[in-house]
């Protein structure tokens, strides 16, 4: 093994102490006979004796029990519950209305626009359904409002479509020789590359929305795409595109990108949203930010009452089963409006706090029999549970395999 | 044609052709005094040792090609191989840097090893050595040395191949040797030079006047044995050469060192690589411990798993395109067909994505923590042993690590007696002369009635007097004088010339001198043996008294030698020594016919009396028995010594107890009268037992080697079987007269017969053990008095008996507990992160898209979790050690590989599991609502934010499980966890910055800062870590009340609070 050449068996002799080489070459044929592993007088091979070497040292050896556990999750069930509470509290000063429209009906003849915009083609078409939905706005909503779409049964999250683009072409490094990942919209017919190319790029959301406030007659809300992007996406992600020689839209697009931002994908915030792929298959994407001027009626936010918002239905989801909203709502110190968080807390505190009664009546349960229990001793999670364990992980049953 | 026989021989189609002898011409010069004959020489290997595995240029190929030979590591390979020919759903990354990083860790710990060898092998091969080359002498390095050369070798050097003793710097050619290297003997040795050549001391007289040819067997790994011849012939003379017998008696091995001689010189005939020492230095059969059989099975197991989980995929991912809306509907992405290839591929794929499922680094990780692991076996203390005599310091040494744990899983032990619970330390303690016994007060002879000393001798008398100078002659020291009373207050010197000494050997059991006394010329036999053999060879003497009092003394514990002597007749003598001389000469039949020379001699003999021997129990046999077989552990004592002395050995050891009852199977003489034994035996205790279930357990078992001969031959399977299971209903079995075979027998048909298949151990310190220590699963050695064979050959070994209780209560304990942690722990840290993808796979349509980046991939085995295991592997002790020592009874409760059972198994997958599925669905439960939860709303959790959110949640939940099932938190488990913390977060970063643009997969840039500024990330994952560990935290409740509840008071010595 490792043992580093150890001289052994060297007994030193009274003779032998006129020679001072016969130790390194009996060391070294001893080495050749796989070392015993003793030393001679001379050396010494006594092991070291610190803690470390002789395995004791110090350590904190915990041992948990029902009379230690139960204070420990009463600790963690008020702590959830304060946290999912609070967590709760904060959630319900976020104000959100959705507004689904995937059924809204074309204005004039109210065909369903979903019946119209049903099939890729009418995608690539470039058609517009346009139509109108009416919602009351009982509260205001106070701070800066945002307004998304939300989509479901989208699955932005299929590999084939995750991995179709092309991130060197998106920061503005690569403007030809694309990605294969890109593959079917990597070239168009006329072999040109298709700038942004892949997938992702190809499928754009390109519903427009336009939201107005009934005021007596109808005021448009005004709105700004900038700042929608996550901003260092914007500075790292995406880049300037000199210039769009030899380069074609993406199929499906009415324009080209030269047209959405001619400086390149870094001025395209709605761009960068949507190529921020959804991790599941239902997800909600910033469309746009509410302009808070000072002067105006939005200055505090969105005020109260009726608003009707312009639709121009061009991005079909029957196909799939999906459905488009339209939603309207204020951020707080985490983000959007999310319960589920919250929820999540309390529902983890209140375990907790279940556990820490069992476990804390078991402990003073056995406490107060101490005369007369036979299992004095025993702790009392070890005789509940001991007969639980066996049910629970069907242990004869499951040693037939073993 | 020479040519093409030779191209044959090379490409292994034809034999080489081999003569039955070496030859050898010494110093290369020609027998013949003919100068034109040209001298034909075989060609031998060099006296290169190499005990090193690879040269700088093989290294990385055969190190590569072994590494592949491992299951894992070529399983892994494929799987890389698979990543980069299909459509890979991961970057081909995660497997090759894991398994490149494996490979090199093996590598550079097998580098590092081999260094050491090949270091080792340069200071042996460049030592400088005098060889007389041509006319002169001439010093090169030992590797140079050729066979034939004749080689000088000064005082206290060590001889650098194996010689042939020409000269010496002795006017007798005799020289003296030490072998404590080859079999650990440290007395000295003499070793006799060839008759012929003992005055060509000088470098001229070998030069001029040898011309030899020496003929001798082929190499041999018997240190003990060499048969040869030399034909001389002297340059001035030109008749027939003469033939000189050759034998061990002649030969200087390599290894041995030259002692109270100025020089000698021999010349070479086995170098390098055939020197006996290489030959006897090769190691045996590979072990696999019962951890690593298990762990096999489990490995199996998950693989078929992968398959499954993957087929399943498979077919949901076309269920789902040809059947739900979701998928088939969705005009947004790249259309596919379901072609056969593609079918493959994406069963592939999914194999790929779920292949952490197996883990790559297990493997490594068990070598390295087996191989630390046993650094601190070998720098225990309490195993270290100083020789009060001698002064020799032996460590304990771990001669493997692969079986560390396996000293946790001991069943049976089987210990030899002599050396081993005893201190093979002889003192003379009684004798018998005459029908009279002796025995010795304070150094004084006292004669004894009914075991009491009654009066001091002062005067010998006639018998006694012979007694001892038989006592004084015959031993192989040879010392020839002895001083006898004279009869009248004085003393006369009386001296003897040694003749022959007739050597011990295990047949015969006797050893002999033939003296001739130098004052009347009279040739006398000396002979002293075990009673057995040497009541066979006397004839008259007080036979009787002998069979009583060896009987009495043996019950005593006293080990027994019979003294006996005849006067040979002259005539009688001549004979012998002619016969003796023939065999010499006869390289072929030398042994048969000098057995045959001995017992011509050796009989009629005159018992004159035996000699007592006491040979003590070593300290804490005792308790370590008890401990030992309070822990479950059945012990065997298998000895070569008489039944009445190891019987009585076993009761002072504590082996057997008063209240045993003793079954004995004895001296049969045919397998049915063993059956008979064994059945009636089986009926006592069925008999006895009283339908009380301990009953059993008051009896033990005595069987000796005749009987035992019948009982574990190989072709008696019934009687076998029979007679394990009367073992197995006794508590305790000696077996007494074992030869080795027989020892190895008896723990091979434990091992083989006993269902379920236990773990056995043997102890030994002699040569006799070492067939024993190899058969067993774990073989430990203890350095003995008897040579270093047993300590060499076994997988552990100290100094002591007492040590193999720590080494088995404590190390062997923790090791198992340990690795069975480790092995559980890997698997399921496995499971807990690779779940997720198959979660994931329901919400991405079972497109077979990665919930985890690459980085994840690769890193997660590598640096993520494998520190703190690693150290947990290291330094846990789940209880207090004192615990261990003081309730041996634990150990009972990890017997039978406790802690890897399918049902534990379950366990840690089935938290595993848990974990997965709080972790993925605890972050899907909160971005599901609403995937908007950045510090500003503009922060939305992608694909690669989601999947890296989740793998903090598993890393957190897996590292702090090891915390919870982590019993000893220590320095090095805190600074692993710092380690593994800290660098996680720089090789995060860096990736996280540089974007690393592995195989074009680059969509992590910025996620692992971006989520991590988000407060919301931090509160899922606290919350997520709470909710996951629950169960963890029930269960450790659950397992320590067990414990606490069980416990008994710990003392813990004041030194060690």
């Amino acid at each position: 093994m490792l043992e580093p050449v150890e001289d052994s068996q060297a007994v030193v002799r009274p003779e032998d102490d006129d020679n001072i080489d016969d130790e390194d070459l009996e060391g070294a044929n001893n080495s050749a006979a796989a070392g015993a592993g003793n030393a001679s007088g001379a050396t010494s091979n006594r092991p070291p004796s610190s803690a470390f070497h002789q395995q004791k040292l110090p350590a904190w050896q915990p041992l948990l029990t029902a009379g230690t556990v139960f204070p420990v999750f009463l600790i963690m069930s008020i702590a959830f519950i304060c946290l999912g509470v609070a967590l709760l509290l904060a959630n319900s000063n976020i104000s959100e209305l959705s507004i689904d429209y995937t059924d809204c009906k074309r204005i004039g003849d109210r065909t369903p626009c979903a019946n119209l915009v049903k099939k890729p083609e009418f995608y690539s078409n470039y058609s517009v359904c346009q139509c109108r939905l009416e919602f009351k706005l009982d509260k205001p909503m106070t701070g800066q409002v945002y307004a998304y779409y939300a989509l479901t049964n989208f699955h932005q999250n299929h590999r084939k479509y995750v991995k179709s683009h092309d991130r060197m072409q998106l920061s503005g490094r690569r403007y030809s020789d694309l990605d294969a990942e890109c593959e079917p919209y990597r070239t168009s017919a006329d072999g040109k590359w298709i700038a942004p190319c892949g997938a992702v790029a190809n499928s754009l959301f390109n519903d427009t929305f336009k939201l107005m406030r009934r005021v007596g007659s109808l005021e448009t809300v005004p709105w700004t795409v900038k700042g929608i992007s996550w901003s260092a996406d914007v500075a790292r992600k995406y880049g300037r595109v000199d210039t769009w020689n030899g380069t074609a839209k993406p199929p499906n697009w009415a324009v080209p990108e030269s047209a959405r931002s001619p400086i390149g994908y870094t001025g395209d915030e709605e761009l960068q949203v949507w190529m921020t792929v959804a991790a599941l298959p239902t997800f909600r994407k910033l469309h746009r930010r509410l302009i808070h001027s000072d002067k105006s009626a939005y200055a505090e936010g969105l005020p109260a009452g009726n608003y009707s918002l312009l639709v121009n239905y061009s991005y079909p989801v029957a196909g799939f089963g999906g459905t488009k909203s339209f939603v309207l709502a204020t951020a707080g110190l985490l983000g959007g409006r999310n319960a589920g968080l919250g929820g999540l807390a309390i529902a983890v505190g209140c375990l907790h706090l279940a556990l820490c009664c069992a476990l804390a009546m078991l402990h003073t349960h056995a406490k107060r029999n101490r005369e007369t229990d036979p299992y004095y001793g025993m702790d009392p999670l070890h005789r509940a549970l001991c007969t639980c364990q066996e049910i629970i992980f069907l242990g004869s049953v499951i040693n037939m395999f073993g | 044609m020479g040519c093409f026989e030779k191209l044959l021989t090379f490409s292994g189609l034809k034999r080489p052709v081999v003569s039955e002898f070496r030859t050898i011409y010494v110093n290369h010069k020609p027998l013949g005094s003919s100068r034109d004959q040209p001298l034909i020489e075989e060609k031998y290997p060099s006296n290169r040792i190499i005990t090193s595995r690879y040269t700088i240029l093989s290294f990385p190929v055969k190190n590569l090609l072994e590494q592949f030979t491992r299951v894992a590591n070529f399983y892994f390979l494929i799987v890389a191989v698979l990543q980069l020919v299909i459509d890979t759903p991961v970057s081909p990354a995660t497997s090759i840097i894991p398994l490149v990083f494996v490979l090199g860790v093996t590598a550079v710990k097998q580098a590092y090893e081999d260094f050491l060898r090949h270091r080792a092998d340069d200071r042996v091969n460049n030592t400088p050595v005098h060889v007389i080359s041509g006319d002169s002498m001439a010093r090169i390095k030992a590797h140079e040395i050729r066979v034939g050369d004749v080689v000088r070798v000064h005082k206290n050097e060590s001889f650098p191949c194996d010689l042939i003793l020409l000269a010496s710097s002795e006017e007798s050619g005799e020289c003296s040797i030490t072998t404590a290297n080859l079999d650990g003997e440290t007395n000295l040795k003499t070793v006799y030079s060839v008759e012929e050549t003992k005055r060509l001391q000088t470098v001229e007289a070998v030069c001029r006047q040898l011309r030899a040819k020496i003929s001798c067997e082929h190499p041999t790994s018997d240190l003990y044995k060499f048969k040869g011849n030399m034909l001389l012939r002297r340059q001035r003379r030109s008749e027939k050469p003469e033939k000189v017998p050759l034998s061990a008696k002649n030969m200087l091995l390599r290894g041995a060192v030259l002692r109270n001689t100025e020089f000698v010189q021999g010349v070479a005939i086995y170098t390098g690589q055939e020197t006996k020492m290489q030959l006897n230095s090769q190691r045996g059969r590979s072990k696999k411990s019962v951890v690593e059989k298990r762990l096999d099975r489990f490995l199996l197991c998950f693989m078929v798993f992968l398959l499954v989980e993957s087929a399943f995929c498979t077919v949901m991912k076309w269920v789902y395109v040809s059947v739900d809306a979701g998928i088939s509907g969705a005009w947004y992405l790249p259309s596919e067909s379901a072609q056969p290839w593609r079918v493959v591929q994406d069963f592939l794929g999914f194999v790929v994505l779920f292949n952490y499922l197996i883990p790559i680094s297990l493997y490594v990780t068990i070598e390295l923590q087996k191989f630390l692991g046993s650094i601190f076996f070998e720098f225990d203390l309490e195993m270290y042993f100083e020789d009060p005599e001698t002064g020799e310091k032996f460590r304990a040494k771990a001669n493997t690590s692969d079986l560390n744990e396996e000293l946790g899983q001991v069943q049976y032990l089987f210990s030899d007696k002599t050396g081993t619970l005893t201190e093979n330390r002889m003192t003379f303690r009684m004798c018998s002369i005459n029908g009279n016994t002796y025995c010795d007060v304070d150094g004084q002879l006292w004669l004894t009635e009914e075991g009491a000393a009654t009066h001091q001798c002062q005067q010998l008398n006639e018998a006694e007097l012979k007694f001892f100078t038989v006592l004084a002659l015959c031993h192989t020291n040879g010392v020839s004088s002895v001083t006898v009373p004279d009869g009248h207050g004085g003393f006369v010197l009386q001296q003897y010339r040694v003749l022959q000494v007739l050597e011990f050997d295990s047949d015969r059991k006797c050893m002999s001198v033939i003296l001739q006394r130098c004052t009347d010329g009279s040739y006398w036999l000396l002979t002293k043996g075990a009673e057995t053999s040497m009541l066979e060879k006397c004839s008259h003497g007080d036979r009787d008294a002998v069979v009583k009092h060896s009987g009495d003394f043996a019950v005593e514990g006293l080990r027994v030698l019979v003294i006996a002597c005849k006067e040979l007749s002259p005539a009688l003598y001549q004979q012998m020594a002619a016969q003796l001389l023939a065999a010499n000469q006869d390289v072929a039949n030398r042994e048969a016919l000098t057995v045959e020379a001995y017992r011509v001699v050796e009989r009629d003999l005159e018992a004159l009396g035996l000699t007592a021997i006491e040979d003590e129990l070593q300290t804490g046999v005792r308790e370590t028995i008890t401990d030992l077989r309070a822990a479950g552990i059945q012990v065997w004592i298998l000895t070569g010594d008489k039944r009445e002395t190891a019987e009585n050995i076993s009761l002072s050891a504590g082996h057997f107890d008063d209240t045993m009852q003793r079954i004995r199977i004895v001296e049969q003489q045919s397998q049915a009268g063993c059956l008979a034994e064994v059945r009636r035996g089986r009926e006592e205790i069925s008999a006895g037992d009283g339908g009380y279930q301990q009953a059993g357990r008051r009896y033990c078992l005595v069987v000796d080697g005749q009987s035992l001969q019948f009982l574990v031959a190989e072709n008696s399977a019934e009687l076998k079987a029979e007679f394990l299971a009367l073992c197995q209903l006794t508590s305790a079995v000696l077996c007494c007269r074992c030869t080795p075979l027989q020892k190895a027998r008896v723990v091979a048909m434990v091992r083989n017969g006993v269902e379920p298949k236990p773990v056995t151990c043997a102890i030994g310190d002699g040569a006799n053990d070492v067939s024993m220590i190899r058969e067993a699963h774990v073989g430990v050695g203890l350095y003995g008095k008897e040579g270093r064979a047993a300590a060499l050959n076994s997988d552990y070994a100290f100094a002591r008996f007492q040590f193999l209780r720590k080494a088995l209560l404590f190390h062997g304990h923790l090791y198992y507990v340990r690795l069975a942690t480790l092995v559980q722990y890997f698997f399921y840290k496995n499971v807990a992160f690779i779940t997720a993808e198959l979660f994931y796979a329901f919400h991405s349509g079972f497109s077979a898209q990665s919930l985890y980046d690459t980085i994840y991939l690769t890193i997660y085995n590598m640096t993520m979790t494998s520190l703190p295991i690693l150290l947990f592997g290291i330094f846990e002790q789940h209880v207090h050690r004192y615990r261990l020592y003081q309730e041996p009874e634990l150990y009972i409760t990890i017997a039978s590989n406790r802690l890897l059972w399918w049902r534990d198994l379950l366990i840690w997958c089935a938290l595993g599991l848990w974990h997965s599925v709080c972790c993925h669905y605890g972050v899907v439960a909160v971005l599901a609502v609403n995937d908007q939860m950045g510090i500003n709303a503009t922060f939305n959790y992608g694909v690669f934010e989601f999947g890296a959110l989740v793998v903090q949640c598993v890393m957190i939940c897996v590292t702090l499980r090891l915390v919870l099932v982590t019993y000893s938190i220590n320095v090095p488990t805190l600074i692993g966890l710092v380690v593994t913390v800290v660098g996680f977060i720089l090789v995060m970063s860096v990736y996280n910055i540089i974007g690393v643009n592995f195989f074009a997969f680059n969509n992590f840039l910025w996620v692992y800062f971006d989520i991590n500024k988000q407060p919301v990330s931090w509160l899922i994952m606290l919350v997520l870590t709470a909710v996951s560990l629950t169960p963890d935290l029930l269960l450790k409740c659950l397992h320590d009340s067990r414990n606490k509840a069980s416990m008994k008071e710990l003392q813990v010595p004041e030194a060690d609070m």
